[in-house]
């Protein structure tokens, strides 16, 4: 039943169609009919060529007469003859045109016999006709009878061609009346299939009219259905980043607990239990950041940061994160940099590291053995330069039906043999959007000789002059044997960055050096002048950079990582630094000295006042941010001053970097600003105008990282810097300042709790600490600006926690444990008053 | 002046070579066969041109190959081009009456002769055409090179046993 109703809905669906194809073969088979009647017709008319019969008929009874009075008036004369005898022949003329076959119509058999009797009566005329010739007179019965009954017959003959005639054209015309008809049936199908098309093109029109307003419907139902979903994934987003950055208060709480737990007397089972707490907690902090970060990709929140920075260093400090990981895993890991790729490029330096992070974690955490390599190359294309870093492991690969679904979010393949891998799956969908948001890509592909090679793509800028690095000349052959062909290959172009000619062990012959993989033997038919081993555990490790390889090409020991000799040379100042920070003051006087400087320190401006008056500097390093007298003030004191002392150099030391600072310093008189965190670097390139020393080549201070919970960059030059065991002393006062604010009944607030922040800001930058840095200064605007602070005090104290958490070496655990639990409190009290705050006053937009 | 004086002088010249036309229009030796009579300019009887076998031989002959609608199958007719029976007696008319030994006659325009090749045949397949054979004189129009003559009115003007044309309007 429900086929056949199926069926018929189907046949009025087509029936459109059908009607339409239909009517077409009406008009067709319409049209073909009227041109047949119509020639029809035509011959019809054609075909009446020959004379009627009753016209025949008459003219044969016509010239009988005419022969009739020729013989009645023969007088027996010549000329009497000829007419007699011309007559005659007309008759017979006439006989021969009375041929039935020509006749139209055939006449009927009476016709058909009235014709032979009248040919018969002409035929027996001739022999009379004869007699008259040789001259035997007219006979009488020829006359009255022969003749007579000839005329008779023609008479008869004349009647019936008449009929015959009449029926003809009864019939032609019954004929052509048919023909009529006919036509009339097939013109009323041609004008009826015409109407019918006509009313078939008016439905199909309306149905399409129809179609079309229902899919105009569909699609703003559609419209109204995307908004609605889009309106749902971004609630989906706060929803998330909001859960996340709840839950990340608590979870500091928990991992602070779980530090003072395993430092109580616990048993083994016990340790081990608290070690798992630990591990998975710090697993779970770490998804909930990528969280918070999608969320932000995802919403296009993220405001995406230019700065010109050096990509070598870049990529190398992403190595070297995953340094101790690959380690673990006895894992080879090079980093090349293509000697065209300039020393610097312009843009999102953090996004770019966190992708490279990314690439270089996903490819140690998924590769058992062999080796990961890192290449970061420079294209032209469509008239732009792209970045180009390709990460190559020797894992076990990316089917090929997987390869686009791994940069969805939460997509994890499932492989039986690496449960333990842990992760949310946002890495990758991270990594692609900030590659699209950079305008640039990822991509992932198989390498050659297993595993896969991901390779991100981004359109940078770079300086004008920037041209990259030379080629050196070269230096003599080197071989690279062993490892996986993805490490060789990396090793081989860094071999060749460094100016080497790489060869391959299979051509035989010497060469000058042999970098052979510890698990690889050396081939038996190359001789080598140096053999020097690569991998894991040898003295060339992960990361392999060209920095390392050339300091093991020539020779030397690994190089020490900060080895610019900055402090040689130049002259030596008489430097007077004011702040009212201890930890500020003694890490700026620390690497003053460690310039070669002669440094005094005061911790406020009125010291700082005092020092100026009995003493003249070659500059005044001044904090602009001090109680009592601030570094303005200071500095416009200064300048009031009479004497050679008002000209001293000053140098605001500040954490703000904002244009407001800039305009007030330079109305205040100061010569040049000095951003925290204050680096060696900097202090240096500040101080150029007093010392004249040249500019150190590698002087290109990177600026801070706000990310980072240490900034390892400013740690490496505190540790060297610094002379020995200051920097833990250092950290200890930094934490102590914490545990004392946290000490104050009720907390901070109004100006205590500024100059805190103002100072922690300060402090926290010089040993490092990023993210807190970033969180106080975001702090410090919402006071200044009286807008609702609880906010970002809860982020600046996660943030500490994490710092605190992080720096566990340098610390008496116990006291790490304690600071994270307290810091963790104080951003949970915050957050709730936050809570509170925002229920009572449900528009608070800065939450 | 001048344009009379030069019509004059054509006038003339026409009339002269009419009289030139007229005297070589002899008299017929054999059996008259076609009397031709009304605006005609030559004569060789009074007021008449007549014309007999070897007269009608001796001008323009014209053909006709295929059927009539009264021979049988394909015929050959052959006789003086109806043309040049009109330039030989200096035809001046618009419409002629053809007539026939039976008294029918057909009134056939002169723009048929001048447009049409058409004959007056005298030989049918290669023979003369006694009276019972419809001659000796028969209108043939060149249906067979013009098929569109295939119809009613040039039926009715080929006329058979024609003994004479009078041209007259």
């Amino acid at each position: 039943m429900r086929e056949i109703w199926r069926r018929l809905v189907n046949w009025r669906q087509a029936h459109g169609l059908w009607a339409l194809a239909i009517v077409a073969a009406m008009s067709l088979l319409a049209a073909g009919a009227e041109f047949v009647i119509l020639v029809q017709r035509e011959s019809q008319l054609v075909d009446r060529f020959s004379d009627s019969t009753w016209w025949m008929a008459a003219q044969f009874r016509s010239e009988i007469q005419q022969l009739h009075i020729s013989l009645a008036s023969y007088d027996g004369s010549e000329g009497g003859l000829d007419d007699i005898h011309q007559h005659y022949e007309i008759l017979g003329s006439r006989i021969q045109l009375m041929d039935e076959s020509r006749l139209d119509p055939r006449p009927d058999e009476v016709l058909g016999n009235s014709i032979a009797e009248v040919r018969h009566g002409a035929e027996q005329l001739a022999q009379q006709i004869e007699t008259i010739k040789i001259g035997g007179g007219v006979p009488r019965h020829l006359l009255d009878e022969d003749i007579r009954a000839l005329e008779r017959a023609a008479g008869r003959m004349t009647s019936l061609g008449a009929q015959s005639d009449a029926t003809h054209r009864e019939a032609v015309r019954s004929a052509i009346r048919r023909a009529n008809v006919a036509f009339g049936v097939a013109l009323a199908m041609l004008i009826g299939s015409l109407l019918l098309s006509l009313r078939a093109v008016d439905r199909q029109a309306a149905t399409l009219d129809a179609a079309r307003r229902r899919s105009e419907a569909l699609g703003q139902e559609l419209t109204v259905a995307l908004a609605q979903a889009q309106a749902g994934s971004r609630a989906k987003n706060v929803f998330l980043a909001t859960m996340s950055h709840e839950i990340r208060t608590p979870m500091n709480g928990v991992l602070g607990a779980t530090s003072l737990l395993a430092h109580t007397q616990l048993n083994d089972q016990q340790r081990r239990w608290v070690a798992i707490i630990k591990a998975c907690g710090e697993a779970l902090l770490s998804q909930l950041d990528d969280v918070l970060d999608f969320s932000a990709l995802e919403a296009a929140s993220v405001r995406l940061e230019r700065e010109l920075f050096d990509i070598r260093t870049l990529a190398e400090d992403a190595g070297r994160v995953v340094e101790s990981a690959a380690g673990a895993n006895g894992l080879d890991l090079v980093v090349v940099i293509d000697h065209d790729v300039p020393a610097q490029v312009l843009t999102d330096r953090r996004r770019l590291g966190q992708i490279l992070l990314n690439l270089l974690t996903n490819a140690v955490k998924f590769t058992a053995s062999g080796g990961v390599s890192l290449r970061v190359s420079m294209r032209r294309r469509h008239g732009k330069a792209w970045l180009r870093a390709a990460v190559v492991d020797s894992g076990p690969g990316i089917p090929r039906a997987d390869r686009r679904r791994i940069f969805q979010e939460f997509t994890r393949l499932e492989r039986p043999s690496e449960r333990t891998v842990r992760g949310t799956g946002l890495g990758l969908a991270i990594s692609q959007r900030i590659a699209q948001a950079l305008g640039g890509r990822i991509r992932v592909a198989a390498a050659r000789g297993g595993g896969s090679v991901f390779w991100v793509s981004i359109p940078v800028e770079m300086p004008q002059h920037e041209r990259g690095v030379a080629l050196a000349h070269l230096a003599g052959r080197v071989a690279v044997v062993g490892g996986t062909p993805g490490i060789r290959a990396a090793v081989e172009l860094l071999v060749r960055a460094a100016g080497y000619e790489a060869g391959t062990a299979g051509d035989g012959g010497s060469v000058d050096l042999l970098l052979l993989h510890r698990s690889a033997d050396a081939p038996p038919g190359l001789r080598a002048a140096r053999q020097l081993p690569f991998g894991p555990g040898t003295g060339l490790d992960a990361p392999i950079t060209a920095e390392r390889l050339q300091a093991a090409l020539a020779g030397g020991a690994r190089p020490s990582r900060a080895s610019v000799p900055l402090a040689q040379a130049g002259r030596s100042l008489r430097l007077l630094v004011a702040d009212d920070d201890a930890i500020n003051r003694e890490i700026a006087a620390s690497l003053l000295r460690h310039l070669g400087h002669d440094v005094e320190i005061v911790s406020d401006g009125r010291e700082a006042l005092a020092a100026v008056r009995l003493e003249t500097f070659d500059a005044v390093l001044l904090d602009l941010y001090m109680p009592g007298m601030d570094g303005i003030d200071l500095a416009k004191a200064i300048r009031a001053l009479p004497g050679e002392v008002a000209a001293m150099r000053l140098i605001a030391v500040t954490a703000d970097a904002d244009a407001n600072v800039g305009a007030s310093v330079l109305a205040a008189g100061i010569d040049s600003v000095l951003i925290k965190p204050v680096t060696l670097e900097r202090l240096a390139e500040v101080l150029l105008p007093l010392t004249g020393t040249a500019k150190p080549a590698a002087a290109s201070a990177a600026p801070p990282s706000p990310g980072l919970v240490v900034d390892r960059k400013v740690r490496d030059m505190l540790i060297t810097r610094l002379p020995a065991g200051r920097l833990p002393a250092l950290v200890r006062t930094f934490w102590d300042g914490v545990q004392r604010v946290l000490d104050v009944p009720g907390g901070l607030s109004g100006e205590g709790l500024e100059r805190w922040l103002h100072t922690i800001s300060g402090s926290a930058g010089s040993l490092g600490y990023a993210a807190a840095t970033t969180a106080a200064k975001l702090a410090r605007e919402a006071v200044d600006q009286g807008v609702g602070d609880a906010p970002t005090l809860s982020a600046l104290y996660t943030s500490l926690a994490a710092a605190v958490r992080a720096d566990e070496a340098l610390l008496p655990p116990p006291f790490v444990a304690m600071l994270t639990v307290r810091l963790t409190e104080a951003a949970h009290a915050m957050a709730q008053m936050q809570a509170a705050h925002r229920q009572g006053e449900p528009m608070d937009g800065r939450s | 002046m001048l344009h009379r004086r030069t019509l004059l002088g054509f006038c003339t010249v026409l009339f002269a070579a009419r009289s030139v036309r007229a005297a070589s229009l002899a008299a017929p030796a054999g059996k008259v066969l076609l009397t031709v009579r009304g605006k005609i300019a030559n004569t060789n009887a009074d007021g008449s041109a007549r014309f007999d076998l070897a007269m009608l031989d001796a001008l323009p002959q014209g053909r006709f190959e295929g059927e009539t609608p009264w021979t049988k199958g394909k015929t050959v007719f052959t006789g003086p081009l109806g043309s040049a029976i009109l330039d030989a007696v200096g035809a001046s008319g618009t419409t002629m009456r053809v007539a026939a030994l039976n008294d029918y006659s057909a009134d056939v325009p002169v723009s048929d002769f001048r447009k049409h090749a058409v004959i007056l045949a005298t030989r049918h397949d290669g023979a003369l055409m006694p009276v019972r054979e419809q001659g000796p004189l028969w209108v043939i129009y060149p249906m067979d090179k013009e098929p569109d003559l295939r119809i009613e009115s040039t039926y009715t003007r080929s006329v058979w046993q024609v003994t004479a044309i009078d041209i007259t309007g």
